[in-house]
């Protein structure tokens, strides 16, 4: 029904092209696929991307912005000494990971806190925003 | 000749057809999408229901809050619509450029109002903003049509990004991006990357309710809630309940433009004759959605969702790369239902809001101001039948 309402309001010339493409279809052709996709996410990790607010090199931790919206958090993250920054020029995680960068990091909440297993750099930290 | 034969045969069942029935009307404010499924109107009549629900301290209001109800705020002249309320943002600059969002005290949305409870811990009756802190009003936008804005593709947001105005038209035009590094488009400081994540912040900061995707209370200046001033166990909203309202502000149609006479048709050209349509870009194209209502539709917005610079007077708080002068292009769909204009409402007719511009827009503005009278009554004209 719904379709049967679009080709009433469109014009004659319209309804023509459409008669002329459906035709095409009619006598052989494939009709084309639109794309698709699916996203899947694993909970056996808690995954978390956000904003290097804040870097202790001396306690190995990282403040780290994430949310939802406008609605904003800091995350207190232990990285561990052999943690490598994947994407980051700097083997050192404190200049790679400064504030400002962007980070997607893999954690496992300890009694501790939540400790980063793996590290990307997404976006190394901005010069500071045009002022 | 059998082929030519065919055509001529669905050409004219398909003209039989438009001439034995009527187009269906445009939705009126409030309608929810034409082409929605009845699953999907179910749903979108659901989410109505939650939008419009009044929260209290017992079903998880606060304790910090701006409303009481989505629909509290966003009602004007009808749910989903503007509201005449204002609240707080605050933000801070820091030395090294950077933009300091206070999420740590409570940033950057100030809630101005407290639960009886909190009021009672700690003596306050709205959340204390930093003394050294940038602060920002914001009006309620209404929120018909985002849907359509949420499908865009980023290529799309992206292809008119000209952060260096390398074609030297005096208007650039510049992402912004949120917290984890994906292209930003909701809110008057283009921060937010989609639809859903915008009601779901809005949820937490607007009314204290946590839900799955945010699951904490913000602190108070840093400091956690006092005892007993929070009584419901997170998440306070169900995902359920977060998917319903998602569909209803998804599928929301955007407002039927008024049909345009004479005169307005000259503002419609008028409109792109001053280059207003640099930023306000007449229309955007989706791309591939679940939804096929949503899927491939053409969305007269009258923005680009990008950044531009609106000049000193304009500037208020930095939020992600944006800086204080740098907003968002405003969507002109639904102006005529607005009862302020700008970020912050200071504008109070549309006249007012056109002056008002500056930065990238201070040359359209000159060509405003040199219009005639009739030209420039035809643009008014024009943008008030948006």
């Amino acid at each position: 029904m719904r379709l049967l309402r679009g080709i009433m309001c469109m014009g004659p010339v319209a309804r023509a092209l459409l008669a002329l493409a459906a035709l095409v279809v009619w006598v052989g052709s494939s009709p084309a696929q639109g794309p698709a996709g699916t996203r899947a996410s694993s909970a056996e990790v808690e995954r978390l991307a956000g904003t290097v607010k804040a870097v202790d090199p001396r306690a190995g931790t990282i403040d780290l912005v994430t949310g939802v919206g406008l609605s904003l958090r800091v995350r207190h993250i232990h990285l561990p000494a052999a943690l490598k920054v994947k994407g980051a020029a700097s083997e050192s995680t404190a200049v790679a990971l400064a504030p400002g960068a962007i980070v997607r990091l893999e954690c496992r909440r300890t009694p501790g806190g939540m400790v980063a297993s793996t590290a990307e750099l997404v976006r190394p930290a901005p010069r500071g925003i045009k002022r | 000749m059998r082929a030519a034969g065919r055509a001529l045969v669905l050409i004219s069942a398909l003209n039989a057809l438009g001439a034995a029935g009527a187009c269906p009307p445009a939705p009126r404010l409030g309608d929810p999408l034409r082409g929605l499924s009845a699953d999907q109107l179910d749903r979108f009549r659901q989410g109505q229901e939650v939008f419009e629900r009044e929260f209290t301290p017992a079903t998880g209001l606060g304790p910090l809050f701006n409303s009481i109800a989505c629909g509290e705020c966003h009602e004007n002249p009808v749910t989903g619509g503007a509201g005449d309320e204002v609240e707080t943002h605050a933000t801070i600059v820091r030395a090294d450029g950077i933009c300091d969002q206070l999420e740590a005290r409570g940033g950057p949305v100030f809630q101005l109002h407290v639960t009886p409870a909190l009021q009672a811990a700690l003596g306050i009756d709205h959340e204390p903003v930093p003394a050294e802190a940038t602060r920002a009003a914001r009006t309620t936008p209404d929120l018909f049509g985002l849907g359509l804005l949420d499908a865009v593709p980023d290529r799309e947001i992206l292809a008119r990004a000209d952060p260096d105005d390398r074609d030297h038209d005096g208007v650039s035009g510049r992402p912004n991006y949120f917290v984890d590094g994906r292209l930003g488009r909701f809110g008057r400081k283009a921060f937010v990357p989609a639809l859903a994540e915008f009601n779901h912040g809005a949820f937490a900061a607007e009314m204290g309710i946590t839900s799955p995707a945010q699951p904490s209370e913000e602190s108070i200046g840093g400091k956690p809630l006092p005892p007993g001033v929070d009584p419901v166990p997170e998440p306070e909203l169900s995902q359920e309940d977060m998917d319903r309202v998602d569909d209803f502000v998804r599928f929301l149609a955007p407002p039927a433009p008024l049909a345009l006479d004479r005169q307005g048709e000259l503002g419609r050209r008028v409109f792109a004759e001053i280059r207003c349509g640099a930023c306000h870009v007449p229309s955007l194209t989706t791309g591939d959605s679940p939804v096929a209502a949503l899927r491939y539709r053409t969305v007269e917005a009258y923005t680009d969702l990008l950044l531009h610079a609106m000049g000193p007077e304009r500037a208020d708080i930095c939020l992600g790369q944006a800086a204080p002068d740098e907003f968002r292009t405003e969507p002109l769909m639904g102006l005529r239902f607005m009862p302020a204009f700008l970020h912050d409402g200071k504008a109070k007719t549309i006249d007012e809001a056109i002056q008002l511009h500056g930065g990238e827009a201070a040359g359209a503005v000159r060509r405003y101001q040199r219009l005639t009278p009739a030209r420039r009554e035809a643009l008014l004209r024009f943008l008030k039948s948006l």
